[in-house]
């Protein structure tokens, strides 16, 4: 099996566990379930890293983010589906309710004032509501640190 | 920008990603996701 193909069905494989579990699968899960060894599984999500595609805690294997999917509870949670998730940031949340069908809540809230701003889409139609979201991050250094964008 | 362009970001960004075919955007397609909702200047550029 050639390194792209095993990093697609790894990738395939985390994101179904992340979406039905709320939680990432380890390396180890990952190559216990995939039938193949601890290391081939670690260094797929060493290559998914480099490919921006996951990102780990440093020194480790264990998934911060699978994006849109954040492993930390966020100030994005999201309510899709029956399941209970986390975006990283707006942009995500909102992509969380667009990868899983089309239709969920996020219980969002003002950075400003922590007032409480649910955002329900419905078939990827938002529910009128009064607000803006903003980027602090300009776009070409995003990724100078993902986790604090 | 608008919650309702974020939520068309959101879309367009992440409604594929379960898909077994699903690759990242290149530098120029992520760009004219931008460009196509209206997301233009400097602070949209990914290239610093």
């Amino acid at each position: 099996m050639t390194s792209e193909v095993l990093d697609r069905d790894v990738r395939l494989f985390v994101f179904q566990q992340f979406v039905e579990t709320t939680r990432p699968p380890s390396a180890q899960v990952t190559a216990l379930a995939m039938g193949i060894t601890l290391a081939d599984a670690a260094a797929a999500y060493d290559r998914l890293a480099s490919n921006r595609v996951l990102v780990l805690e440093p020194g480790t294997h264990d998934i911060r983010m699978a994006n849109p999917l954040s492993a930390i509870p966020t100030a994005f949670p999201v309510s899709v589906g029956g399941k209970d998730l986390y975006g990283s940031c707006i942009w995500d949340a909102l992509g969380v309710v667009a990868m899983l069908g089309g239709t969920g809540t996020i219980l969002s809230s003002c950075a400003c004032c922590d007032e409480s701003m649910p955002l329900d889409v419905t078939n990827l139609k938002l529910r009128p509501v009064t607000g803006v979201v903003h980027f602090a991050v300009p776009a070409a250094h995003w990724w100078d640190d993902i986790v604090y964008t | 920008m608008s919650i309702e362009t974020a939520l068309r970001l959101g879309a367009i960004w992440y409604s594929d990603k379960l898909d077994p075919g699903w690759r990242r955007k290149t530098l120029d397609e992520a760009e004219a996701v931008f460009s196509e909702l209206g997301l233009v200047g400097e602070f949209w550029r990914l290239r610093p």
